[in-house]
């Protein structure tokens, strides 16, 4: 007895021991956060496919089939057509036609076999036309493949619809879906032997319910499984004995796979998310429920002690079925882009074979690719130097960024650890939590990928983030960036700890001939321009709400209101006390609700007609484009504009793409800087800012010498070949009114009276930069409006704008419950707005000097 | 000790012998015997010697037991305890934990500077300035009055000891029914034609969390006090009842001094519940309440992901706690020492 005391104690004081070492950091080696697998990825080209796309991908005994759609001869499609005045009009297109061809992949991925002597062609079916007095439409459809022996089984419909046409049925002149229809449809199960013969082909159509089968398998007992969306239906092997029949009317099928049992499990869209159950032949009935991860889908067959395995966009999950969920392939560590995946399947080894389509750099041609995924185990020993990016969503481009780095750098590896799968619905900030919970535990990432869910403002003021200051001074210049949008980036010592690519400009206009040549107003001013308007005029658009017009005012300018740095705020200010008393001014959410349920409610009337006809003061925009920017201000509303910002706050920075930080711990500062370096290159955002405007000095300027350059061109150099665009180009509204009224009339382009474009004497014409599609007014059903080069006018306007912004919209979750919470008060009455913004003072004041 | 009782024994029983014969007699056989004695002696010395040794082993091997039984309770301490506390210590001293440069007593002064923190500060101790004597005096008032005999004693005492059994959230319900701009109280103030008070964002805060603290925890309170009154002797009650002292003085002179003891305890215990009662205003009313409200826990909790800030706190707080108790002990020493044992 005392000998087993004793040893229990010794035992315990060992568990503790090992527990205290446990928890102590490991050295710099610590590879822990390394995979223990990478899947290593061969490429097989479908050699005879150029154009087509993989449909179904199945496991055979030994082999993999893909049934694809490819690429068949074209044929012609005519339609007639008549119109008001009863005038027949022929038209044709030219389509390709897509056939289903069936190949056999080897287990290797390598070999590519077609089964040549079967392809499945719609049209073969395709009989519509008048037959026997009626007219007749057939339509057929392939369904998908399940294996079958040493070949596959192929499940295809056809669709016959009879019209009950008149007898004097003219179908250059009516249409025949006019009339009454009788509907008929057949299923067929092609059994295919290993040359693509159809050996055998059975008709199931009896079996098939109100919805058809949309896809089906087989178990090795050789039990047959048809279903649809609204149910399944499971068939003895001699495709007659029906075996069950579900009956749940709530539940969306959605496919079957076999899982390594050998039975068939039902995966199923429910109300509470993705589930699957397996199917018991011998007892006739479905297993119990298996709820599948929400952020999860594609669900394949499982191997290897996985019931299923699942994909998204940032790898492969195995789902065992006590519902527990292991990671098994990150497509980053593979160095594999996931948007190239189509479909896939499991080998029983744990290797997979997934297909995808894409377009092939070298022929300019469609492709279609077979990628054998192969388990190898991780190679610590030849392991690079880590950078590790946290972000809150794994996006296209910097996805490609990541793998372009990692195939290519020879010295370090980027591992991106995207935190938006900690999030579930119950904990939207979950991402956040384990982030923070990390990096109190030492474990800071390189890299922090900045956009509105990640807490910059917090990290930098706790000394996670290294000021990039130097390293953009040092690699771009002094000069190098537009400091106007920078500068409100940066802390009150000048420091700059997030970086972006892009931004744009929130502002609120109004029409110059209603409130003056201004820059800013009052909320005394904005109540004296509604008094001049109509009697019901609102001062924003009728269906903003209150809720609206908080999350967009001042959420997206609590800058405004909060000093960071000093821990001050003014949210008991007249100013924010003015700003709250306006906003309750708007509807309140239900009220707008009810004008979307109004049916009587003139949608017609658009923001643009409302400001000219006196309905509304105000209109938001964003200068993000200086053409587009230019096209819905000055143009749409010929000159007569004001750029006044957001009432009580004045205009915000927003930023365009995601930007960077970087960690003041890293110890891979200088590489992990030229990763994030390169938005700010001239060459990237010369290549990649679109729709933004760039961030990067000179490509600004170009981006502004281009809008201002005008884009002409000769009569010769641009020939009439379309009447319609050709009359609009370079002439200007009151030109184009002396060309006459038929002008108007068309409603695809037109001109506004305010543009810069003109028509010389030589027929020299200078081209619209865009086109601004504006409807309403006396511009009726629309037309486009042709936007010209920038004017030294509209640049002052824009440089404005830009050099008079001092705010960066940033959003705080904490901030904005508070508000949110305080203004419900004041909105429901229980609080006078004195007292709602005191009580906001009060806890905002209380947060954010926690946060210094 | 136990070594000692033969040799006493033994030489008793020389004295005795040579007591009761001859000399001459005695000589030859005193040789004879002192022989045998020496003998006998020199054995039972080697014995004890060896059972001495024997009892070294033994106390050895009892120590190492007792390490061995302690180990886990030590290791664990020391892990869980000891360890977290130089390590938040060691945190309260550097710059954070990317750069851990030992700035000494820079978050000191950040914190002590901080408004939230002063907020804080001044938030909990203004409410344990007003609940924890509130607890006591109300709970020993109240098990005073159970002493008496007085009609339902029993059903008052469970009356009062009901709410150590009612969950928090269940608390924070009934709270919040009761206390919510559209609550019960408000109902019934509105009946007297009294303007609405939105009573947790108002002045009226720190009232109503105090209402709810002594709800909470007068009946354990009372318990306490109930059982040390039971213990006061009687004789001195009864003495004083003799010699006619008056009640006040049989309370002040008897039985609070008897009571001291309890006291002490009952207000360690009132002031580290009165710091608990985060978990209730969390419950009503988030993590940024009125800043009436805002209490240390609050200031803790928000900044967890500062750890600089939060261990520089958790110090200051620990060490203001281990003066105010040690305070209590010293004022406890000073008026119940004559009736401790």
């Amino acid at each position: 007895m005392k000998k087993s005391v004793k040893l229990v104690a010794l035992l315990m004081v060992a568990v503790m021991m090992l527990t205290l070492f446990a928890s102590c950091k490991k050295d710099d080696t610590d590879d822990s956060d390394m995979p223990a697998y990478v899947y290593n990825a061969t490429y097989t080209k479908m050699a005879e496919v150029t154009d087509g796309w993989p449909d179904k991908i199945v496991k055979g005994e030994d082999c993999v089939w893909v049934a694809a759609y490819v690429a068949d001869g074209e044929y012609e499609e005519s339609y007639t057509w008549t119109d008001n005045n009863g005038e027949v009009y022929e038209e044709s297109y030219i389509n390709t036609n897509y056939v289903v061809k069936i190949y056999k992949v080897d287990s290797d991925g390598t070999t590519v076999t077609p089964l040549s002597n079967y392809t499945f062609n719609s049209r073969e079916f395709d009989q519509s036309g008048m037959e026997d007095g009626k007219y007749k439409e057939v339509y057929a459809g392939f369904n998908g493949i399940t294996p079958y022996g040493n070949s596959v089984a192929v499940l295809t419909y056809v669709y016959t619809t009879v019209y009950n046409v008149p007898s004097d049925f003219d179908e250059s002149s009516d249409y025949y879906y006019n009339y009454d229809s009788d509907y008929t449809r057949q299923y067929f199960i092609n059994i295919l032997d290993e040359s693509g013969n159809v050996t055998e082909q059975k008709e199931i159509t009896s079996l098939v319910d109100e919805d058809g089968f949309s896809f089906f398998t087989q178990d090795d007992e050789g039990n047959w499984y048809f279903g649809s969306w609204s149910g399944f239906t499971v068939v003895a092997p001699d495709l007659t004995t029906v075996i069950y029949k579900s009956d749940d009317t709530d539940t969306n099928y959605e496919k079957f796979e076999k899982i390594p049992d050998g039975r068939i499990a039902v995966l199923s869209w429910e109300s509470d998310g993705y589930t699957v159950r397996p199917f018991d032949v011998k007892n006739k009935e479905l297993g119990e429920a298996i709820s599948l991860p929400s952020n999860m889908y594609n669900f394949i067959a499982g191997t290897d002690g996985y019931i299923l395995f699942a994909r998204n966009s940032n790898g492969i999950s195995g789902i065992k079925e006590d519902g527990t969920i292991e990671s098994l392939v990150n497509w980053l560590d593979s160095d594999m882009d996931s948007s190239e995946i189509n479909e896939i399947v499991a080998l029983d080894n744990g290797d997979f074979i997934c297909c995808n389509n894409s377009w092939d750099d070298e022929t300019g041609e469609q492709k279609i690719e077979v990628i054998k995924l192969t388990k190898t185990p991780y190679d610590s020993s030849s392991e690079r130097k880590i950078i590790t990016i946290a972000t809150m969503s794994l996006n296209y481009r910097l996805r490609q960024r990541v793998l372009e780095y990692n195939r290519t750098n020879t010295e370090y590896r980027i591992r991106v650890n995207d935190y938006s799968q900690y999030i579930t619905a119950d904990d939207t900030n979950a991402a956040v939590t384990k982030l923070n919970t990390e990096i109190v535990a030492g474990n800071v990432p390189d890299i922090f990928i900045a956009n509105s869910s990640m807490p910059i403002t917090q990290y930098s003021g706790k000394g996670i983030l290294e000021d990039l200051t130097p390293y953009m001074e040092r690699d771009f210049g002094e000069d190098a960036f537009v400091e106007d949008f920078f500068k409100t980036l940066r802390d009150e010592d000048g420091k700059l700890y997030e970086i972006y690519p892009s931004f744009y400009v929130s502002t609120v206009g109004a029409l110059k001939s209603v409130v003056g040549d201004t820059e800013t107003m009052s909320f005394a001013d904005i109540q004296q321009a509604l008094s001049g308007l109509k009697d019901d005029a609102t001062a924003f658009e009728n269906t903003y709400s209150r809720d609206y017009a908080i999350e967009s005012i001042i959420y997206g300018n609590m800058g405004s209101f909060v000093n960071w740095k000093t821990g001050e705020c003014s949210f008991n200010s007249q100013e924010f006390i003015d700003l709250i008393e306006f906003i309750k001014t708007f509807k309140t959410q239900e009220e707008v609700d009810q004008i979307y349920d109004d049916p009587d409610y003139d949608w017609g009337v658009n923001t643009y007609e409302k400001i000219m006809s006196g309905e509304q003061l105000f209109f938001t925009t964003e200068l993000s484009d200086f053409n587009s920017f230019r096209g819905s201000t000055f143009y749409t509303y010929n000159n007569d504009i004001s750029f006044v910002g957001f009432p009580g706050i004045g205009n915000a920075f927003g930023f365009g793409d995601s930007g960077y930080a970087l960690s003041a711990k890293s110890e891979n500062k200088e590489a992990a800087w030229e990763f994030i370096s390169y938005v700010l290159t001239e060459d990237y955002q010369r290549d990649n800012i679109y729709y933004y405007l760039p961030t990067n000095k000179t490509v600004f300027e170009e981006k502004m010498l281009e809008a201002k350059t005008p884009d002409f061109s000769t009569a010769e150099e641009n020939p009439d070949t379309d009447d319609e665009v050709d009359d609009d180009y370079g002439i200007s509204y009151s030109a184009a009114a002396e060309v006459g009224t038929d002008y108007y009339a068309d409603e695809w382009y037109s001109v506004s009276d305010y543009n810069t474009g003109a028509v010389d004497e030589n027929g020299v014409r200078e081209n619209p930069k865009t086109y601004i599609w504006l409807s309403g007014g006396e511009y009726g059903n629309g037309i486009d409006i042709a936007v010209f080069a920038m004017t030294d006018e509209e640049e002052a306007v824009i440089r404005n704008l830009i050099s008079s912004t001092t705010v960066f919209a940033r959003y705080d979750t904490s901030l904005a419950d508070i508000i949110s919470e305080e203004l419900a008060a004041f909105f429901n009455g229980q609080k006078s707005s004195a007292d709602a913004a005191a009580m906001i003072q009060s806890r905002a004041t209380i947060y954010v000097n926690e946060q210094r | 000790m136990r070594a000692a009782v033969p040799l006493l024994n033994f030489h008793t029983k020389i004295k005795a012998s040579a007591a009761a014969r001859p000399a001459h007699i005695l000589t030859a056989k005193r040789k004879t015997f002192f022989t045998a004695m020496k003998k006998e002696t020199k054995a039972k010395t080697k014995k004890a010697a060896l059972w001495q040794k024997n009892l070294r082993t033994a106390k050895a091997q009892d120590k190492v037991r007792s390490i061995l039984y302690l180990a886990p309770s030590v290791v664990g301490v020391s892990l869980f305890f000891i360890l977290p506390f130089f390590v938040v210590v060691y945190y309260s001293l550097i710059r954070s934990p990317i750069n851990t440069e030992f700035v000494f007593l820079e978050n000191y002064k950040n914190v002590l500077g901080n408004s939230s923190f002063q907020t804080a500060v001044n938030n909990t101790l203004k409410f344990s300035a007003m609940a924890v004597p509130l607890a006591v005096i109300l709970s020993l008032a109240l098990a005073l009055m159970l002493e008496e005999h007085i009609p339902f004693r029993s059903q008052f005492r469970t009356f009062f000891l009901s709410p150590i059994m009612v969950p928090v959230a269940s608390v924070v319900l009934i709270w919040q029914v009761l206390f919510d701009y559209n609550g019960a109280i408000n109902e019934f103030v509105s009946m007297f034609g009294l303007d609405k008070i939105d009573w947790l964002k108002s002045e009226y805060c720190l009232g109503v969390i105090t209402v709810l603290y002594l709800w909470k925890n007068l009946g354990y309170n009372m318990i306490l006090f109930m059982a040390a009154l039971a213990n006061i002797p009687h004789e001195l009650l009864e003495a004083a009842d003799v010699e006619g002292a008056p009640g006040w003085y049989k309370f002040f002179a008897i039985k609070l001094r008897y009571l001291s003891p309890t006291v002490l305890f009952v207000t360690i215990l009132s002031m580290i519940n009165s710091f608990k009662v985060f978990r209730e205003i969390y419950l009503l009313t988030g993590s940024y309440p009125y800043e009436g409200l805002y209490m240390l826990q609050h200031f803790m909790n928000n900044t967890f992901l500062d750890y600089q800030k939060l261990s520089a706190a958790a110090v200051l707080m620990a060490i203001f706690m281990v003066a105010l108790i040690a305070l209590l002990f010293k004022a406890e020493d000073i008026f119940g020492k004559d009736v401790e044992g």
